[in-house]
């Protein structure tokens, strides 16, 4: 390729040229420095010079992060027109397209179309019609997707036609209507569309031998979009309409459509709204100063994953508030405890809940809730009244706080979720084998432990009697017949967030068999359960039977073949195990899915306190067996997901 | 008059020169600006007003971070602050391998490219988003010749060009060959040419640019 000047010479003052870049539509773009060493692109106007330096002069002063900057426009002795801007030094999106002949990746794609969206969304807003919207006038500046050669001639089509130098490729992204002349921004959605088409499929939709042929394809030919991914189809096929009155109305609506949050490349928020960039977040927060329309869909910008909470609490409650700060307390030393500390404490709370006997907390804690419940109705009653007899326009006492702005952060475009889900999916069967087998014996060991604990506290004797080995064996076996069913199945959906139904009819099946092999191992073993027999805790046993049909019991209350099939079948089937067997669960142990798991199992008709034994032992060794994707890597995913 | 590397004397050995700051910028039109290195040895630092060090990068590393020698055919790294290797930490020379992806201080990396098995020419390649000042499309330590041209092995790549361009060594002063007619500064020469330290070069298909330092 050849310039008109060479390096080293200054056909404008006050710059040096270095090496000539390419050669666009209306003249030479050159790499030049100026006399302090600033480095610049130049473009000097050659045709229409007019026309072409009113529009640059229109488009001086944008400011996108998205847009190649323009810094200024100056004349050279012979008169011809230099457009001074910022000289963007990576790739352009033609190289990268070429790079991919099948198509690029996804999240590449993502990116190049949000940053190009949100520029031709700024120009639009101010306007401009781009007009030459083409992969080869996108570039990449150290990560950032920038658009240029933008504010250019009107006559776009005019001038181009009759070109001889101007290389077919122009004629790709070209609207039908712009032959007739009469055009506005469907041109630009026009051009987003091929350009989608061409960065999914690594090819234009349009081509042909010659500039006429492209035309009439343009004019003529339904864009063949079964080569797309599905989601996009119906993008594409939309943004390519030959009408542009059928096209997205604007660049907004494309982008939504795409899945893609307005302005997801930058934040963009007016500048009246005191912005602060969240620390937390990895990703650049550029603010951009486009005040003319704060509320337009496109720059309305990223619900905050963490907006801050209005001033809701004015009344905050004290006792209420202490409680809850409280209870957060708890909760952040339990996350940061360690696991030891974690089921030491535990079985102490399961001990000490059964020593007391339960009814008394009930009592207690009932006690205390009604004389909160008053308290809260005379201090709501007072306040009320204070508020009526305060004058209006002033705010109540307690609401001076004035209302914060919300904080606006960036939204993650992908859940670290999905993106460990892909990770789980992408596990090789031999991985997920010994995965699972480690489990499986780790989920042995923690049932051993734990049945003899659950024996102790509930009052077993442990005597060394046959009856208590007996005991012990029903309870160990059937809880690791359970967690190894729940474990196993749980294996194979963790790559999916799953069909909830699905996942039930199939555990309600194992829960059936399973209650077969409780009923029949505890009759193998001798082990009955009358709730006759035991003295300890609230006797289900009444309530039960007037709950479930009589044909669940026998004539003492100890439970049938149906009551267990009921119990197991239910325990399975009612609860999400999945939840607690998901790599993915936010803590590896939860207590909290412990208890409503014992919970539960307390209203399903097997005698107290066999039932939510049986239960607890389950989940506790589901949860402390079943793999956990460990805090690093969660860290990791999530910056991933992040920086997109 | 012509350009001579080195002393001037005729016949000396350039490549044994151990003379820093023999530098120029390859202006590669439609292609990219290179920094080229002509001395065996080319130290690395920080881009300082009253910097001397051969390649100056905008980066957080020392005034003078590293040298890289070029002994025979082969490259060496010699750290005097932090470099890293293939995950270590380089405490002395160490022999540089076609593909090492060098760490200087905590953010800069490099790229080492010996792209030519029959050329003792390398390449750097900036791989953090770093450049030298002032700035270029990457760095070129250049052995007997610098081979331009659209093959992924050439020396600096020109993907629209129909034959290489070689830059090379002859005597103390630099030529070009290129098959055909090539114009430097206005003259019209056959196959090959003898260049300037600001030599204009001009082919069918190319033009390039020397630009002295």
């Amino acid at each position: 390729m050849k310039f008109a000047y060479a390096s080293g010479t200054h056909p404008l003052e006050g710059f040096t040229i270095k090496r000539g870049v390419g050669s666009g539509g209306f003249g030479e773009v050159y790499f030049a420095t100026s006399d302090a060493g600033k480095e610049v692109a130049l473009k000097r106007v050659q045709r229409n010079a007019d026309i072409e330096m009113r529009g640059a002069t229109q488009c001086l002063n944008f400011k996108h992060l998205n847009l190649v900057a323009l810094f200024d426009i100056k004349y050279d002795d012979d008169g011809a027109g230099w457009i001074v801007m910022e000289f963007v030094s990576g790739e352009s999106l033609r190289d990268v397209i070429d790079r991919y002949p099948e198509g690029m990746p996804r999240a590449e794609m993502e990116r190049w179309f949000a940053g190009i969206a949100a520029a031709v969304a700024y120009l639009h807003r101010h306007g401009i019609v781009h007009r030459d919207l083409k992969p080869g006038n996108v570039f990449d500046d150290d990560g950032v997707v920038k658009v240029g050669d933008y504010g250019l001639s009107k006559f776009i089509s005019g001038s181009r036609r009759h070109d001889q130098t101007e290389s077919v490729g122009t004629f790709h992204y070209m609207a039908p209507e712009i032959g007739k002349g009469v055009y506005g921004k469907e041109i630009d959605v026009y051009a987003l569309g091929i350009m989608l088409y061409e960065m999914l499929s690594g090819r234009v939709p349009f081509e042909g031998e010659s500039s006429q042929e492209i035309i009439m394809k343009h004019l003529t030919d339904e864009p063949d979009v079964s080569g797309l991914p599905v989601a996009y189809r119906s993008v594409v096929s939309r943004a390519l309409r030959k009408d542009p009155r059928e096209r997205f109305a604007t660049v907004a609506e494309m982008q939504a459509a795409v899945g893609i949050v307005p302005e997801q490349a930058q934040v963009a928020t007016p500048r009246s709204v005191d912005v602060k960039p969240p620390i937390e977040h990895l990703g650049t927060v550029v603010i951009s100063d486009d005040r003319s329309h704060p509320s337009s869909a496109a720059d309305a910008t990223v619900a905050g994953h963490r907006l801050q909470k209005n001033n809701e609490s004015v009344t905050a409650e004290p006792v209420a508030q202490a409680v809850r700060d409280g209870g957060s307390r708890v909760l952040e030393w339990w996350r940061n405890a360690p696991q030891v500390l974690q089921i030491g404490s535990l079985i102490c709370g399961v001990l000490l809940l059964w020593r007391l006997q339960g009814r008394w907390l009930f009592y207690i804690g009932m006690s205390f809730g009604v004389v909160y419940a008053i308290y809260f109705v005379i201090r709501v009653a007072a306040q009320a009244m204070s508020r009526a007899s305060q004058p209006r326009g002033t705010p109540a006492s307690g609401n001076t706080a004035t209302p914060k702005p919300p904080r606006v952060a960036r939204k993650p475009r992908v859940p670290w979720q999905q993106l460990a889900r892909a990770d789980l999916r992408a596990k090789t069967m031999v991985e997920r084998f010994t995965e699972l087998s480690g489990g499986l014996l780790i989920s042995a060991l923690v049932v051993g432990i734990l049945s003899l604990v659950m024996l102790i506290v509930a009052g077993q004797p442990i005597d060394g009697s046959i009856d208590m080995f007996a005991r012990f064996a029903w309870l160990a076996i059937v809880s690791m017949v359970g967690s190894w069913g729940v474990l196993v199945s749980c294996k194979f959906w963790e790559g999916e967030s799953g069909e909830p139904l699905l996942r039930r009819f199939l555990l309600l099946g194992l829960g059936l068999l399973w209650g077969f092999g409780g009923y029949f191992g505890g009759d193998f073993l001798s082990v009955h359960f009358s709730p006759s027999g035991d003295q300890h805790g609230l006797t289900s046993a009444s309530m039960m039977q007037h709950v479930y049909p009589e044909s669940l019991f026998l004539v003492g209350g100890g439970p049938t073949l149906a009551a267990y099939l009921v119990y197991f079948g239910g325990l399975l089937a009612i609860l999400r195990w999945w939840k607690q067997a998901d790599p993915l669960r936010p803590n590896r142990f939860s207590l909290f899915a412990t208890a409503l798991t014992a919970i539960g199992a307390s209203f399903l008709p097997l005698p107290l306190p066999w039932g939510p034994m049986v239960a607890l032992t389950t989940s506790a060794a589901v949860q402390l067996s079943a793999s956990w994707v460990p805090a690093q890597r969660r860290l990791e995913l999530r910056r991933r997901s992040l920086q997109g | 008059m012509r350009w001579r590397l080195g002393n001037g004397k005729r016949g000396t050995d350039v490549s044994n020169q151990v003379q820093s700051k023999r530098r120029m910028l390859l202006w590669v039109d439609a292609v990219g600006g290179f920094l080229v290195c002509l001395s065996p040895e080319t130290t690395l630092g920080q881009a300082l007003p009253a910097s001397d060090v051969d390649i100056p990068l905008s980066a957080d590393v020392s005034r003078r971070h590293a040298a890289i020698r070029r002994q025979s055919d082969e490259y060496v790294i010699d750290p005097w602050h932090p470099v890293f290797l293939r995950g270590h930490q380089v405490k002395q020379p160490t022999p540089l391998r076609d593909g090492d992806r060098l760490s200087l201080g905590e953010s800069m990396e490099i790229e080492f490219r010996k792209p030519h098995a029959l050329s003792a020419t390398a390449r750097l390649i900036f791989g953090s988003r770093h450049s030298t000042q002032p700035a270029s499309d990457g760095v070129v330590l250049m052995g007997e010749s610098l081979v331009m041209g659209p093959q992924a092995h050439n020396h600096v790549i020109c993907r629209e060009w129909a034959n290489d361009l070689i830059l090379f060594r002859r005597g103390n002063q630099l030529w070009c060959r290129t098959p055909g007619t090539i114009h430097v500064d206005g003259q019209t020469f056959e196959e090959e040419a003898c260049l300037g330290p600001n030599s204009h070069v001009e082919g069918d298909d190319f033009s390039v640019s020397l630009e002295m330092l």
